[in-house]
């Protein structure tokens, strides 16, 4: 279970919310550009460092300024997925997908197994031995999600995976998630500006508003359209 | 008459093309020629037993072995400290920024002064290495001082860009993995930087092999130790022109295969991104 | 993506001035303090230029005191203005040991012959020859080297006429006032270690000197002395006033320069060995206007002025030697 409460003074406002997402639990972040949702992302993440607060997955202490605690990020073994994949252009599917377990040190069989695993739940089996930065969008996407499983991470987060996808791709990714997270039981934040993904893959949604929750309760309870957002949102 | 602006296409375009033409010719010409011209000056026989000129021996043999340490030097330090100096804040920032750039502008013969002033025997430093037995001018150690600071800036001004630039999506992807920040750098940001990183490498090593006035003034002139052969032209043009010829002819060579390498090397780049 | 940008911060700035602030101090501070006198040792004859024969040592000529000849009242003094109708521009190619007393010269010749102005280009001679040859436009050539001149007059460059016997050199070792490489004499130029600064055979000076030890190999010293003098060169410079600045630095131990630098150099900046005169080489300057000149009326002048009295007081201010 990951129980987060932070505060960070960011440029435009401040960033001050808590919550809670239960094991098997995919929680989604919403709301406009720039509300906070990234940044929220980042700090569980280890990559930015609230002001105050606190910030523990299944009792661990992962954060907290008061008593200036703070697990590095390589050790927090959260799997994070990036609003534009990010998979290592230089590498091949493979490679991307071994890499967490390369530098844990694991087997060259055990590697072997789980890449396969993995690449023939993203059906991107084919693809193993091309070279990330020569795939399409979606293929991207995929390969990445998978990256971040491979390392059977505790904390699963998504940063706007469906974006760039094709429809083929989205319905993978929705499947997969979902059936991941239940299977292994993990808490998982998801951020979305769109409320039909919300309503696909949520078992709860919040909405942020500068740096602050709105609203928050189930995805089926959400107006179609967000009122209070401004861009980009479009009804189920 | 016909009014202003109806000139037929076909002129208009056969002068468009004319004076492209001419353009690209001027400034092709500008650049070759002078290049076309030291070939033409010595044939070939003297060319080629200049080679043999003891002079031309041990100034080629110099000026190589000091610039390939210049650049591994600049390499193996300027690489992590472009690195840190990016991706860390840090108290005097903007003034090491500054001073990085700081070679560039300095014309190469005050560097050597400033060197010398420094690290000569009688030098603010230099005195102290003098009282423990190591000299620093005059010996071929002051030569790779010299280029190191008249050439590093070009690599480490390429690297704090490239670095700078770098989307950190992929080392924070890298980190939240479970790579440490120095594996991270190593298996993440160098390989997908390398391409720039070696054409400033290049360009570094171009710059550290035609150094003249710096090595000068503070390295001396000594055949065999310091007389790299930059130098080995200046003097040579007086006393032994066809030795001068032949070292500005080898030098010509080696610029044009530094120049060929960049440009594959960064057309190789390309593909990648 | 996270940007973590640097902005100016009030920090960095406060430490950019304390930086600035130092480094004037620094110059200041600099500038203030004079190097300390050093202890001289006394002279051991009067005249600067003793012939001593055979082996016994050179003594150091520790004084500052000019070479040329004590009587001097009469010809100093500012030149009578003559006014020519050829005024003009003088572009002169000066062989680089007159780099002192250049100044002094333009401005005499300016009072001399007001309206003409000279402009000197000063570096080596032989880095002005392949110039000229490769058809830089100068008006007077002045070389400090016979044989230079010889090529040049035999190539056609000089208007043949023209060209005189300016004045002349001899050569001299100089060393950093405080002696860091502790030399007494000639001899100890052998010594292991030391550091020599020469200029490179290219250069007249630095003909000069390979000849001046030549000479002190056959009649005092022998020829591993001199290959030893060699072995511890450690730059062939390609001026002459390159070797004194290397010297005056305190980077070598000795240099090869002309007497007239030594000379002209403020006090304490050197101590000198001279060299005796049956040794030395008499290095002789020339001067001539080159054929390719346009401004052949005030380069008459300029060479009219130069091989005056007043030019020649000039040049013996400066230590050079009137033939």
């Amino acid at each position: 279970m990951l129980e987060a409460v932070i505060t960070k003074k960011l440029r435009d406002f401040t960033l001050d919310l808590s919550l809670k997402v239960n094991p098997g639990e995919i929680f989604v972040l919403m709301g406009t550009n720039g509300s906070g949702k990234s940044t929220t992302l980042n700090i569980i993440a280890g990559l930015l460092y609230p002001d105050s607060g606190c910030i523990r997955l299944n009792g661990t202490l992962f954060c907290k300024p008061a008593v200036r605690i703070d697990l590095p990020i390589e050790d927090r073994r959260i799997g994070y997925v990036f609003q534009n994949s990010a998979v290592f252009p230089h590498m091949t599917v493979y490679e991307n997908i071994a890499f967490g377990l390369r530098v844990r040190k694991f087997s060259r069989q055990e590697i072997a197994e789980r890449v396969e695993h993995l690449t023939g739940l993203m059906e991107l089996q084919d693809h193993a031995q091309v070279k990330a930065g020569n795939l399409s969008g979606g293929q991207k996407q995929r390969v990445a999600l998978a990256r971040a499983l491979a390392i059977e991470p505790l904390l699963l987060m998504l940063d706007e995976p469906f974006t760039s996808l094709d429809a083929e791709s989205t319905c993978i990714v929705k499947n997969l998630t979902r059936s991941v997270v239940a299977e292994m039981q993990i808490p998982c934040i998801v951020v979305t500006h769109r409320v039909s993904d919300s309503r696909d893959i949520g078992d709860r949604a919040c909405i942020l508003s500068s740096g602050k929750k709105e609203w928050e309760g189930r995805p089926h309870d959400l107006p179609d359209e967000l009122s209070s957002c401004k861009c980009e949102l479009c009804s189920g | 008459m016909k009014p202003a602006g109806s000139i037929p296409e076909q002129y208009r375009r056969t002068v468009t093309y004319i004076a492209a033409g001419f353009l690209i010719l001027s400034v092709t010409l500008y650049l070759a020629l002078p290049i076309a011209a030291l070939f033409l000056r010595i044939t070939p026989d003297l060319f080629f037993s200049s080679l043999s000129d003891p002079q031309v021996t041990s100034a080629l043999w110099l000026s190589l072995f000091t610039s390939v340490i210049s650049l591994g030097v600049v390499i193996l330090v300027g690489t992590p400290f472009a690195y840190v100096h990016t991706r860390c804040s840090y108290p005097g920032k903007v003034l090491v920024d500054t001073l990085i750039d700081l070679p560039l502008v300095l014309p190469p013969a005050v560097a050597g002064v400033a060197l010398l002033v420094l690290y000569g025997r009688a030098g603010l430093v230099g005195r102290y290495f003098s009282m423990a037995g190591i000299s620093i001018a005059f010996t071929t150690l002051a030569v790779i001082m010299a280029q190191i600071f008249v050439a590093s800036p070009f690599y480490l001004r390429q690297a704090k860009s490239l670095f700078e630039q770098f989307d950190l999506a992929y080392e924070q992807t890298a980190r939240t993995l479970g790579a440490s920040p120095l594996r991270t750098f190593l298996a993440i940001t160098l390989p997908l930087t390398a391409g720039g990183l070696v054409s400033g490498a290049v360009m570094t090593f171009g710059r550290a092999l035609g150094e003249f006035g710096a090595t000068i003034m503070f390295a001396g002139n000594l055949p065999g130790v310091t007389q790299t052969m930059p130098l080995a032209v200046y003097v040579g043009m007086e006393s032994n022109l066809a030795s001068g010829l032949t070292i500005s002819i080898l030098l010509v060579i080696i610029s044009f295969g530094i120049m060929i390498a960049v440009r594959l090397l960064s057309s190789k780049e390309v593909q990648h991104a | 993506m996270i940007p973590m940008k640097q902005s100016l911060t009030k920090t960095s700035l406060i430490l950019i001035g304390i930086v600035c602030v130092l480094l004037l101090a620094t110059a200041f501070l600099a500038g203030c303090t004079s190097t300390a006198p050093q202890s001289q040792t006394p002279a051991a004859t009067p005249a600067p230029v003793s012939a001593t024969p055979a082996p016994t040592p050179q003594p150091l000529v520790t004084t500052a005191a000019p070479v040329s000849t004590p009587a001097v009242a009469a010809t100093t003094g500012t030149p009578k203005p003559t006014f020519t109708p050829s005024q003009g521009n003088v572009v002169a190619y000066t062989a680089a040991s007159l780099s002192g007393v250049s100044p002094k010269l333009a401005s005499d010749f300016e009072k001399m012959y007001p309206g003409d102005q000279v402009v000197f280009n000063l570096d080596g001679t032989q880095a002005l020859k392949t110039q000229v040859e490769n058809g830089a436009y100068a008006d007077v050539f002045i070389s400090a080297s016979n044989s230079y001149t010889n090529m040049l007059k035999g190539e056609g460059y000089f208007v043949n006429s023209t060209v005189h016997p300016l004045t002349s050199n001899y050569v001299i070792v100089i060393l950093p006032a405080s002696n860091p490489g502790n030399i007494q004499s000639l001899a100890d130029l052998a010594n292991p270690g030391v550091k020599i600064a020469m200029e490179d055979k290219s250069v007249p000076a630095g003909t000069a000197t390979v000849a001046v030890l030549a000479n002190l190999a056959k009649s005092t010293y022998n020829a591993d002395w001199n290959s030893s003098v060699f072995k511890n060169v450690v730059t062939y410079e390609t001026s002459e006033p390159a070797v004194a600045t290397k010297v005056s630095l305190g980077e070598a131990d000795a240099g090869f320069v002309y007497e007239s630098t030594y000379t002209a150099a403020p006090k304490n900046t050197y101590l000198a060995i001279t060299i005796p005169k049956k040794d030395n080489y008499l290095q002789t300057y020339t001067i001539g206007i080159l054929k390719g000149s346009t401004s052949t009326g005030a380069s008459a002048d300029f060479e009219n002025f130069m091989l005056s009295a007043f030019g020649e007081q000039d040049l013996k201010d400066y230590g050079f030697r009137p033939l």
